[in-house]
């Protein structure tokens, strides 16, 4: 069972697309407030990973528990509920709602008013909506989209969606985050600011599970990593153990990035 | 936000006086003059109610539909089901053995309608749930069902032939006029100020909604749904409760019917009611809890203005020719103004004044320099 330390406990999961295995007897822990990596060529599962631990899909079999309850069965608004925020691989934000709203919306869970106060506007419900686009308004400051609060979020440049992402998976005020390559399709220098965001996450004791392809990012920021190959976990380690294994270099054989690094 | 709060004030202020207008012409009729005459008979009250009751109707689909981006094509069918509830429990209230001395009492009509808005609701918030996991075409298809399956229980008397509830295809009559205390609303007039005391009710209820986090979060989904879930959207429940909510819409702007019309009959409410509702709700805006009013008023006042202008046009012209100039105009609505005539008009009127504002500045910053 889930130690004390444990924050997120996988195990053995396993998921199938039409008899093709995508993730097989996956097992792993990440204790609270490290920084988890997992790494692996395209196709490994990562995303799929991810997607079972979020509640996005159903696993085939396996066990997924947060802070010792089996999140297996929960929808992903109970999973969030439960602690949990994440990112996507393909952006996506509300592009329709300004940035602000985007982030807003990120606070749904400590909206503390039903549809009646929201239906006839009663006092409860504006010093609700208040407090909650003051706090939004934080999380912009955080990740220093501010000044683009007002503007459609469709308006936003790639990189600075995936940040708008990121605050809208803090203001959740998650314990865990999932981070689905954060860094993919980015500039150097929004590299090197989500680089400082994920410190700052650490430093706030917010927990990151992180998928990412940029092994500069990773082998700098991760506590442990783990390594999938056509879904199954071939190594686990510190950064520097999983930069030595065989069976790794192995997979990435011919992976210019990861020999680089 | 609070320019757009701001704007909604002025537009209840300047619906408020309109309708006070109206109101004043009709109560007083100054100079013999009547909002018929003075139009030329096409606007009158009777109009101006189903303009209202439409209204009720709308807030509520598009809310479901321009916000939660659900499709909904069976609307009317909840729109006949509190128009029915009220009939019923009013007009044959002694069928179903509750005491005169209740049936009669002044409030009992009110009583009914505000139980059928539970009722309706809470049905279609329990048809909502599984429902509207469905989505796009499957979606429409399945709430068409729900349209038909409904159409079919009213025409059949819900199964209980022996009670003759609905009164099959000849429906309910003799539904009494509403009263407060002693004084009865009616004749029209005052039946106009009633039902359009509850549209702007209605269109402020669904104001709040869109302001609220209530309206954030559905235009969250509609947006992305799996984006709206991982940040604690539960959205199954928030659609069936959106839905419930236009059910309940429809359901008073149904009972508000039958005791208008003092009878009601199943065919009012079938399929092409549902698909006239979302015409309307497309031609007024769908994203828009203003377009209610006006996609309905657009909608009345163009088939009233081909059936009675078409013939003087097209001496040979019958029906059909009415329904396609309807369809052709209904296109060309479409096409010039896809988001509808409120969206598409304040769109218009914003993309003009920042042109303006443009020209303005560029003209003031080329005339030092001689440029014309």
């Amino acid at each position: 069972m889930s130690k004390p330390t444990d924050l997120l406990q996988v195990s053995k999961l396993c998921k199938e697309f039409g008899g093709v295995a995508a993730l097989h007897n996956v097992s792993f822990e990440v204790m609270r407030g490290e920084v988890f990596a997992i790494i692996g060529p395209n196709g490994a599962g990562k995303t799929t990973l991810f997607n079972l631990i979020s509640g996005a899909l159903p696993a085939t079999a396996g066990d997924v528990y947060f802070k010792g309850r089996r999140l297996n069965h929960l929808s992903p608004d109970q999973i969030a509920a439960q602690g949990i925020a994440r990112t996507f691989q393909t952006v996506q934000t509300f592009g329709q709602l300004t940035v602000l709203e985007n982030v807003m919306v990120g606070r749904h869970l400590k909206l503390n008013y039903s549809l009646w106060h929201a239906a006839l506007r009663l006092p409860r419900a504006r010093a609700e909506e208040q407090r909650v686009r003051a706090d939004a308004l934080a999380y912009l400051e955080m990740v220093g989209l501010s000044e683009r609060a007002n503007d459609s979020a469709a308006a936003l440049s790639f990189g600075q969606q995936r940040i708008l992402e990121v605050a809208r998976a803090l203001a959740v005020e998650p314990e865990l985050i999932l981070l689905d390559e954060p860094g993919a399709g980015l500039t150097r220098s929004e590299v090197a600011e989500l680089d400082r965001l994920i410190q700052q996450l650490r430093e706030r004791g917010i927990t990151i599970l992180l998928v990412e392809h940029n092994m500069e990012l990773v082998m700098g920021i991760a506590d442990r990593v783990i390594v999938l190959d056509y879904g199954r976990k071939i190594a686990e380690g510190t950064p520097l153990q999983v930069q030595h294994n065989e069976q790794v270099i192995a997979a990435y054989l011919g992976e210019e990035k990861f020999t680089a690094v | 936000m609070k320019r757009k709060i701001a704007a909604d004030t002025q537009a209840f202020g300047i619906g408020i006086l309109l309708l006070g207008i109206i109101a004043w012409l009709e109560f007083a009729k100054p100079g013999g003059y009547s909002l018929a005459s003075l139009t030329g008979g096409l606007l009158n009250l009777d109009m101006l109610i189903r303009v209202g009751l439409f209204t009720i109707v709308l807030v509520g689909l598009n809310l479901v539909m321009g916000y939660a981006g659900q499709v909904s094509l069976g609307q009317a069918a909840f729109y006949g089901m509190g128009a029915f509830f009220s009939a019923i429990l009013t007009a044959r209230a002694s069928a179903l053995g509750i005491p005169p001395a209740l049936a009669q009492a002044w409030w009992w009509p009110w009583l009914v309608m505000l139980a059928g808005m539970f009722f309706v609701g809470g049905i279609a918030y329990l048809v909502g749930l599984p429902v509207l996991r469905l989505r796009g075409h499957y979606l429409a298809m399945a709430t068409l069902g729900i349209g038909v399956v409904v159409y079919v229980l009213l025409k059949e008397n819900l199964g209980l032939a022996h009670l003759n509830l609905t009164g099959g295809f000849d429906g309910v009559a003799a539904i009494p006029r509403l009263r407060l205390g002693e004084w009865t609303v009616w004749p029209v007039e005052r039946y106009f100020v009633l039902v359009w005391i509850v549209a702007l009710g209605v269109i402020w209820v669904g104001l709040n909604i869109v302001n609220s986090g209530y309206g954030r979060s559905l235009r969250a989904l509609h947006s992305n749904q799996s984006a709206a879930e991982s940040v604690g959207v539960a959205v199954h429940r928030a659609k069936a409760q959106i839905f419930a909510l236009s059910a309940a819409f429809a359901s008073l702007a149904g009972s508000l019917y039958a005791h208008f019309q003092s009878a009601v009959i199943p065919a009012t409410f079938g399929f092409g009611e549902s698909l006239e509702l979302v015409v309307m709700s497309s031609v007024g805006g769908l994203a828009s809890i203003w377009g209610a009013p006006f996609g309905t008023l657009a909608i009345l006042l163009l088939r009233e203005i081909l059936r009675t202008q078409l013939r003087v046009i097209l001496p040979f012209a019958k029906g059909e020719v009415e329904a396609v100039a309807f369809g052709v105009l209904l296109i060309v609505i479409m096409i010039f103004m896809p988001e509808g005539l409120t969206t598409g008009t304040i769109k218009r009127i914003r993309q003009w004044r920042a042109q303006r504002q443009l020209k303005k500045e560029l003209s003031e910053l080329l005339e030092p320099l001689g440029v014309k």
